[in-house]
């Protein structure tokens, strides 16, 4: 239905169509709190047949954010379908979306709070159903127990992915509050954080906007299984190829994508690093800088010192300047001390924000020093500095950061590369060839970065594209897209309160919990609140997150879904499906603030995630500083002092009332328009001054790491590597694909999509199979030291020999034996502290069904 | 009178099977009752290529539903005429009141998995019905297939297999008005439509 049909419905229109709805319930006699819908939901339009439609925003962080009607009839959710954007490239649906139905009303939801039966173990799936003032009474006498007894951080309440800002935002407001410890999900966060170093983006993956692509003279898809994994994508391709656009694939299996490709190049998993900086090594090799771009828009002729390895400052060789920086620093030291002594009043935290914010906003501006036919100047005054060359100066050799990675991809020929990434030279020069050709889109997905070197991938895809000008133009643009519009008051996660517990990267939670330190410090996790996620599932190393988990004396999990995470739980709390609650929704591929519509009430005896934490809160004596459901909390974050937000016409009532804002006021959103970066001086930094952790962990990198990690290196997979001494023993590399019937672990019980794709599968390349005596659409044993899983094997020729693919996101339950997280290993790299779900390896043989699970 | 049809640009498809669920859902099918099917072309699995790794490898995807055809096998052969045209838009439709459960017309049609047979009692995964409420009820013992979402078309709808398609490669239209989209599509583009040696005449034409 368009948006005309929809403005033309009359007033009377829709009180005849929530008549029919009450009546319909009355017959039915539906409990009362289904009668309120007919009254509580005046925005959903009505249509013929009693029929009202709810705008719904399908959230399972696939990037697309698809607008849905969502279809109610006689107070039950009938059907979704799809609903218009504003612009029409977005008005999307797809299999998984269209299947909602079946997802809300499904026998694993959860229907009211439950306790695992005493006496049993975790796991053994006995529960006990209790009400919610038993299940929160519970909670909060065990929080208060914990916190009591080992301070406030020994109750840890951890995410996923989930996309939202009442929901994931209410639990941060907790934490804060009570100064909880926090675990952050770090899935796929390998390649944000590379870009987050070079770019100066804050979250997020930032390309041009895919309406951009049919701008490119080609697109090359880096472990981009798109027609698969975010299958509302495609179409962006196919419309540039019908414009002539040339796509090359480059992903170790043919994909469907690789099949409609003009080019599929199948390299080695995990080396798409090597393939990066071979190219590079070209453009210096072929004289193809952009002498341009790379002057003025990286920091190509910024000097580094060779005794530091910081870039030299115009301070440094320039004594006016040490004059004027000594006597700046001073005054910002006296004005950070009077601020802080002003802020004294409001605590501790705050007056030390005070000065901090003032000692930054009066930083001076110390200019790295460029040189320019020679001679040394500050960089924001060269406007033709020179790229390459060595000098000395401020006592040490000091070295162009582009001479300093020339030098480094030097080793990277042609023949290494081709080598490496086991293709033939002559076709590492083509692919050198299309990326030098210019406007060039590389459209990148998760495959790279989910392997221990993942941050090497972007960091030199990046780099490379930045060298030859492919950056910030239409058509011209590296890496996967899906971007933050920032609108929402963050203020709220502090609105209660600020905590000072320094939050912990998951792939660390084993070690924390194991240790009850935190770098050092006492810290004991006793209980462990999980919400918006799944990780037992998602995660890594399923075995060592149970030992994690039994080493936790109380576990709640809400969830609207039985998950393989909440089978694992002491209390387990029923939270209401996605069109059972408003939500906004401010990121993902299409550029737009969204509001979600709350379509029914919430089923059973679910509740929304901000009702569930007002009910926490309350009996922390904080209740009046929580918002009691989600229209609450999203007014305080869009609400009229919301600058950004009114500013955009986005506040609380304009999203209710345009459904979408669409939060750039370019028509097509040109990352890095110009040139201009986020990075302090404005320039993409592919030479790190300082690089730093994501996260601290139990790793410390070496003063070697950090002289690496200045510039993109090589450095192989940690165990999906052929020359490993492991791979003797478990020789098949062991990569997944992103489902074509789930998102995650979502849906996996959807009983249509069962039917389509009943159960968990691997795809091997029927020679691999053949060698072992694994027959076709029979069972196997997928195995490494960490565990096992069992599955069909399906023979695929799409399978790159010595590797397996399987599909994600089916959970324990749904397999014979074991699942796919149990054979990845919990290991990761010490600066991107992130998961590597496809740097694994294993053994397969067929599978006995007499054996035991 | 007109001459309904569609026209999929079948080499841009990704097999996502978007079409299909929207189908199930919208005609609130039974379980493993399915109007649209989404066959791989290549090799013996699901998403699965023709050839060998590092040797010509290719891989497409046939989306099939009863064809609607001009000239229906499965007319024929129904005894108690419970198929038949419907002569406003060329649909070949099922009256499961008539039906019989003979399965003549499964015999007869020569599209392979277009229609299904209810065995038993219909079974659903939701325990009220789905998708569009004009839908009539599916029965046991009676022939289902593609309807062409004649529910719709009575509202001045397409079918809902069309607009959902995330590859943007369904058109639905009139075949007797030149200016159609499906007519222009066929006009200027080649294409090929299932079995033509069965002069069943489809109306679903498939581009090249």
């Amino acid at each position: 239905m368009d948006k005309e049909k929809k403005r033309s419905l009359t007033r009377r229109g829709f009180l005849k169509s929530t008549a029919a709805v009450a009546a319909g319930i009355s017959v039915a006699s539906v409990a009362g709190g289904t009668l309120a819908l007919a009254e509580g939901n005046a925005d959903g339009q009505s249509e013929a047949g009693g029929e009202q439609i709810f705008r719904g925003v399908c959230r399972p962080n696939c990037f697309g954010f698809c607008h849905l009607n969502v279809h109610v009839r006689d107070g039950n959710i009938v059907k979704t379908s799809r609903a218009p954007y504003d612009n029409p490239a977005y008005s999307r649906i797809c299999q998984r979306g269209l299947s909602h139905v079946q997802r809300i009303y499904n026998d694993q939801r959860v229907k009211y709070p439950m306790r695992r039966v005493e006496g049993t173990a975790r796991g053994e799936g006995q529960w006990e159903r209790i009400s919610w003032d038993e299940a929160i009474g519970e909670i909060v006498s065990k929080m208060q127990e914990y916190m009591g007894q080992y301070g406030s951080t020994a109750v840890a309440i951890e995410q996923g992915s989930t996309q939202g800002c009442a929901s994931p935002m209410i639990y941060t407001r907790l934490t804060q509050a009570l100064n909880l410890s926090f675990v952050v999900p770090s899935y796929d966060a390998a390649s944000a954080y590379a870009m987050s170093r070079t770019t100066g983006t804050v979250q997020g993956w930032y390309a041009n906007e895919r309406t951009d692509l049919v701008n490119s003279k080609t697109i090359v898809a880096w472990g981009a299984n798109v027609t698969d994994a975010q299958v509302q994508q495609w179409h962006f391709i196919k419309e540039a190829m019908a414009n002539g656009v040339k796509l090359v694939v480059v992903d170790p299996t043919f994909t469907q994508l690789a099949s409609k490709a003009d080019k599929w190049i199948s390299t080695r998993p995990g080396t798409d690093p090597a393939v990066y900086l071979g190219v590079m090594n070209q453009i210096f090799e072929r004289d193809a800088v952009d002498v341009e771009f790379v002057g003025q828009h990286t920091v190509g002729p910024f000097l580094v010192r060779e005794d530091t390895g910081k870039f030299l400052r115009w301070s440094e060789v320039n004594e006016e300047a040490a004059a004027a920086k000594a006597a700046q620093e001073a005054a910002a030291q006296q004005a950070a001390l009077q601020a802080m002594q002003a802020a004294a009043g409001q605590g501790e935290i705050i007056a030390g924000m005070a000065y901090q914010s003032t000692l930054e906003a009066m930083a001076y501006d110390d200019q790295p020093v460029v040189m320019e036919k020679g001679a040394l100047m500050p960089a924001n005054q060269s406007s033709a500095p020179d790229l390459y060359g060595a000098t000395q100066a401020a006592g040490t050799k000091c070295t162009s950061a582009l001479t300093l990675l020339r030098d480094s991809v030097a080793g990277m020929t042609p023949e290494k590369v081709a080598e490496i990434a086991d293709i033939p030279v002559e076709t590492f020069l083509e692919l050198t060839d299309i990326c030098l050709d210019g406007p060039v889109t590389h459209y990148v997905g998760y495959g790279a970065q989910a392997f221990v070197n993942g941050v090497q991938s972007t960091h030199a895809g990046i780099t490379m594209s930045a060298l030859t000008g492919n950056l910030g133009k239409p058509g011209a643009s590296f890496g996967a897209f899906w971007t933050l519009a920032n609108v929402a008051d963050m203020a709220f996660a502090v609105g209660a309160g600020i905590g000072t517990a320094p939050m912990i990267v998951d792939v660390y939670l084993p070690e924390v919990v194991a240790s009850g330190k935190y770098l050092g410090e006492d810290r004991p996790i006793k209980m462990l609140f999980i919400a918006t996620g799944n990780p037992l599932n998602c995660s890594t190393d399923t075995n060592l997150l149970k030992k994690t988990f039994d080493a936790i004396d109380y576990i709640v999990v809400a969830d609207p879904m039985m998950t393989d995470t909440t089978n694992y739980a002491d209390l387990v709390l029923p939270v209401c499906q996605w069109f059972e609650t408003e939500e906004i929704t401010q990121i993902g591929e299409n550029v737009t603030i969204s509001f979600n519509e709350k379509a029914i009430d919430p089923l059973y005896e679910s509740k929304s995630d901000v009702e569930i934490v007002k009910l926490i809160a309350d009996r922390f004596g904080l209740g009046d500083y929580f918002p009691a459901d989600a229209s609450e909390a999203l007014k305080m974050q869009f609400g009229e002092n919301n600058e950004k937000a009114k500013a955009l016409g986005a506040t609380y009532d304009e999203l209710k009332e345009k459904k979408e804002v669409r939060w750039e006021p370019d028509d097509v959103y040109i990352a890095f328009k110009d040139g201009q970066f986020l990075t302090p001086h404005g320039r993409l930094e592919f030479y790190v001054e300082d690089p730093q952790v994501r996260f601290p962990t139990q790793l410390t990198p070496t003063e070697e790491d950090i002289a690496l990690e200045h510039l993109p290196h090589w450095f192989p997979p940690l165990h999906a590597w052929h020359e490993n001494e492991e791979h003797a023993k478990y020789p098949l590399v062991c990569m997944s694909e992103r489902a074509r019937f789930r998102v995650h672990s979502q849906w996996h019980s959807v009983p249509a999509l069962n039917e389509l794709d009943p159960e968990p599968i691997v795809r091997i390349n029927p020679a691999d199979a053949q060698e072992r005596g694994i027959e076709d659409r029979t069972y196997v044993e997928c195995y490494n030291d960490l565990g096992h899983v069992v599955a069909r094997a399906h023979y695929s020729d799409a399978i790159r020999p010595g590797t397996l693919v399987y599909p994600k996101g089916w959970h324990a339950s749904q397999f014979k034996a074991g699942n796919w997280s149990e054979i990845i290993p919990n290991d990761f790299d010490v600066f991107g502290a992130a998961t590597s779900f496809m740097d694994t390896v294993c053994e397969i043989r067929p599978w006995d069904e007499g054996s035991e699970k | 009178m007109a001459h309904y049809g569609y026209v999929i640009d079948s080499k841009n498809c990704i097999g996502c099977h978007a079409c299909a669920v929207a189908c199930k859902i919208e005609n609130n099918l039974p379980n493993n009752n399915w109007w649209n099917r989404i066959f791989t072309i290549g090799g013996d699995n699901p998403n699965t290529p023709a050839g060998t790794f590092g040797e010509n490898l290719t891989m497409g995807n046939m989306p099939v539903m009863c064809q609607h055809c001009e000239n229906p096998a499965c007319i024929r052969v129904c005894p108690v005429g419970a198929t038949y045209k419907d002569a406003e838009t060329g649909a070949v439709r099922q009256d499961y009141d008539k039906c019989i459960g003979c399965r003549m017309c499964m015999a007869a049609c020569p599209f392979t998995g277009v229609r299904s047979f209810n065995w038993d009692e219909p079974k659903y995964a939701v325990d009220f019905p789905v998708g569009d409420p004009e839908v009539p009820a599916h029965q046991k013992h009676t022939v289902e297939k593609c309807t062409m979402c004649w529910h719709r078309l009575a509202k001045g709808e397409q079918p809902a297999c069309i607009e959902v398609c995330p590859a943007r490669i369904r058109y639905f239209g009139d075949f007797d008005d030149p200016d159609s989209e499906v007519s222009r599509l066929i006009a200027k583009r080649s294409y090929h439509q299932l079995l033509p040696e069965e002069g069943t005449r489809p109306s679903v034409y498939y581009l090249d």
